[in-house]
């Protein structure tokens, strides 16, 4: 039963509310985004380190590089070749609903190259599209396991909310159970605590910002009705043990993944994830360790994730999610060095299978592919959003949508 | 990558030992030793009255000693000052930082009480929420909706627990005396004397009626149950949450 967006925005009027009497600044526009009437949201699952080729582009290395061979690599389509366990293990629905997304953006530097990810210039990717996509979610934006690196300072009621374990989540947007404050009168709590914490709070805007940003975050959502969904079944749906989201917490990426969809069930517009893996793998010349860790460590969970919530008819019906994964670039030559460009994955329901991001067996990408702004504005126009603020989408990336 | 997050580290216990080597309006006038009892007894604002006669009325930011740290940076660069107060000094902004969980937890015991064991279940499956560090470790704490959801649920078990304890919260709130209960506890839990305003939203939590009457699953007649969200609230402030 899919229902937590539509309890949400059965809300809309107590969340009006609640704005007048806490000053909360409704800013993001109300409009939905979603093709067909469906809810989108998209998971971004970052690679902290690097994103080797082989994921995305596996027949430019051909030539013997990063251990490809032909037997090694899944031909996609139109022009699309990835890593083939990498393939096989996301699943059937991926590998007709993938493309692969270049991003040429010019740094070879860690810091940069995620500080460019997540903040291209214009400000926090994640806040502007969480934003674009509007909607009535309390939490429109959430992060998993770690904060992406860069400000993200809220716009309006959209704020980026981090998430540690599901249990507290869970019982945070259901409230109200047997033995915890009843709903309506925590978020009494919490807006008498708001009134408290005031003067504080100006004094210390930015250490305290997250202080402030979560109160606000909590007030809209005791502020409506508690989603009528069993979230507590997602956790066994991953096979794991207890609600925590730590690493070790089943197979590494399953806890993560399931927090993904416990916020994208709860109408969460940007969900991202960082895989709690060290990615900056040098000295690999066989990319024997990126695949280890990609098919063992962080593929499992991506497919359940895919599986229940991306191919399964009836969560497709409802819900329009794109995934998408990336990392600071590709590796380069023998001792996996740093590229200067990346080749992302994005999965999802408008998506036509194919490549603007197929590298070089130098791992460089064509002169005029864009940087991090064309990714963006690529997903953006994936959710049908009412409005870009990346600009308009480029026409290689345009190619890749249905 | 490890190295600059340890330098980050030390620099910010650095920077946080220097920044409470000034004193702000917030605590001046408070006592705050072990248990946080005392409101506004008067010695540490003695203290700061002739230390600002001894600086001969020099500002915070003036008397304070600099110190440069790697790379030949002041460690006090780029920190921003508000607005001055009514001496005219400058008020120093973002000098408070989100409490750690086992803080959280340690302070909610000396205020609450050590026999808590409703509270302390709950305690003790929450370190993941708080993204609690490993011990001899140090991550910068972050609030959320779930921590600060979280801490509001750990403490209305432990005000519960603590409403058995107080003979003054057998009685139904009343405004007056919400005013004076909610003082004294905003005093202990945050170590400062509350405004106020402070008041003010506390005791409108412990007499709202209406929202007791509309509690599902059923209406909270009891008294002490009502003085518990009132309590509870005072711990979910930033006041108590933060440092």
């Amino acid at each position: 039963m899919n229902v937590s967006r539509r309890r949400f925005l059965q809300g809309t009027g107590a969340l009006g509310a609640a704005a007048l009497t806490t000053g909360i600044p409704f800013g993001a526009p109300l409009a939905y985004a979603g093709r067909a009437g469906k809810k989108s949201a998209v998971v971004v699952i970052y690679t902290h380190g690097g994103f080797n080729g082989i994921f995305s582009s596996a027949d430019s290395f051909l030539n013997g590089s990063f251990g490809v061979t032909s037997s090694n690599i899944f031909d996609a389509g139109n022009g699309l070749m990835v890593d083939k366990a990498f393939a096989d293990g996301l699943g059937a629905y991926a590998k007709t609903h993938m493309a692969a997304v270049g991003i040429r953006h010019g740094t070879s530097v860690h810091e940069e190259s995620i500080a460019g990810f997540f903040e291209p210039p214009g400000g926090s990717a994640i806040i502007r599209l969480a934003r674009a996509m509007g909607g009535d979610a309390a939490i429109k934006a959430a992060s998993i396991l770690n904060k992406p690196a860069g400000n993200h300072a809220a716009v309006g009621n959209v704020s980026l909310q981090q998430i540690n374990d599901m249990g507290a989540t869970i019982a945070t947007l259901q409230g109200g159970a047997a033995a915890e404050p009843a709903r309506n009168l925590a978020n009494r709590a919490a807006i008498g605590a708001e009134l408290m914490s005031k003067e504080r709070a100006a004094r210390n805007p930015a250490s305290l910002r997250s202080d402030a940003e979560g109160r606000q975050a909590l007030i809209r959502t005791l502020s409506v009705p508690g989603p009528n969904f069993d979230f507590s079944a997602i956790p066994a749906a991953y096979k794991l043990n207890g609600t925590g989201i730590s690493a070790n917490n089943g197979n590494k990426m399953n806890a993560p993944m399931a927090a993904a969809e416990l916020m994208v069930r709860a109408g969460v517009n940007v969900v991202t994830v960082t895989t709690g893996l060290l990615w900056d793998l040098h000295f690999s010349e066989a990319s024997t360790n990126d695949r280890r860790q990609m098919i063992t460590d962080v593929v499992p969970g991506v497919q359940t994730f895919i599986n229940r919530m991306m191919a399964d008819p009836a969560t497709a019906a409802e819900y329009d999610v794109t995934v998408v994964l990336a990392g600071d670039f590709g590796r380069v030559g023998p001792q996996h060095d740093h590229a200067s460009a990346v080749s992302a994955i994005m999965i999802g329901p408008g998506i036509k299978v194919g490549t603007s991001g197929r590298m070089s067996a130098q791992v460089g990408l064509p002169v005029g592919t864009p940087s991090w702004g064309g990714m963006w504005s690529m997903l953006c126009g994936l959710t049908a959003a009412p409005s870009n603020p990346f600009g308009p989408i480029p026409d290689m990336h345009k190619a890749l949508l249905l | 990558m490890k190295e600059k997050l340890m330098y980050r580290r030390m620099l910010s216990a650095i920077i946080l030992v220097i920044i409470c080597a000034c004193t702000d309006s917030e605590e001046e006038g408070v006592a705050s030793g072990p248990g946080g009892a005392g409101v506004g007894n008067g010695d540490v604002s003695a203290a700061s009255t002739e230390g600002q006669t001894n600086a001969q009325k020099k500002t915070c930011r003036e008397a304070m000693t600099s110190y440069t740290g790697l790379g030949a940076k002041v460690l006090v660069a780029g920190r921003l000052d508000g607005e001055q107060d009514e001496q005219h000094n400058p008020v120093v902004l973002d000098r408070h930082r989100v409490k750690p969980f086992q803080v959280l937890a340690d302070d909610l015991h000396r205020i609450l009480g050590t026999t808590q064991p409703s509270m302390d279940a709950l305690l003790a499956t929450s370190a993941d929420t708080f993204a609690a560090s490993p011990p001899r470790w140090f991550i910068e704490p972050q609030s959320s909706a779930v921590t600060l959801f979280t801490t509001y649920r750990i403490a209305f078990r432990g005000c519960v627990q603590f409403a058995k304890s107080e003979a003054a919260w057998s009685v139904q709130p009343t405004a007056a005396a919400a005013a004076t209960a909610c003082a004294k506890l905003q005093a202990k839990a945050w170590s400062t004397t509350p405004s106020k305003a402070e008041i003010d939203a506390c005791v409108a939590i412990a007499t709202d009626e209406a929202e007791f009457a509309k509690a599902t699953p059923s209406p909270v007649t009891d008294a002490k149950t009502k003085w518990a969200y009132a309590c509870a609230s005072i711990f979910e402030s930033n006041k108590f949450t933060s440092f």
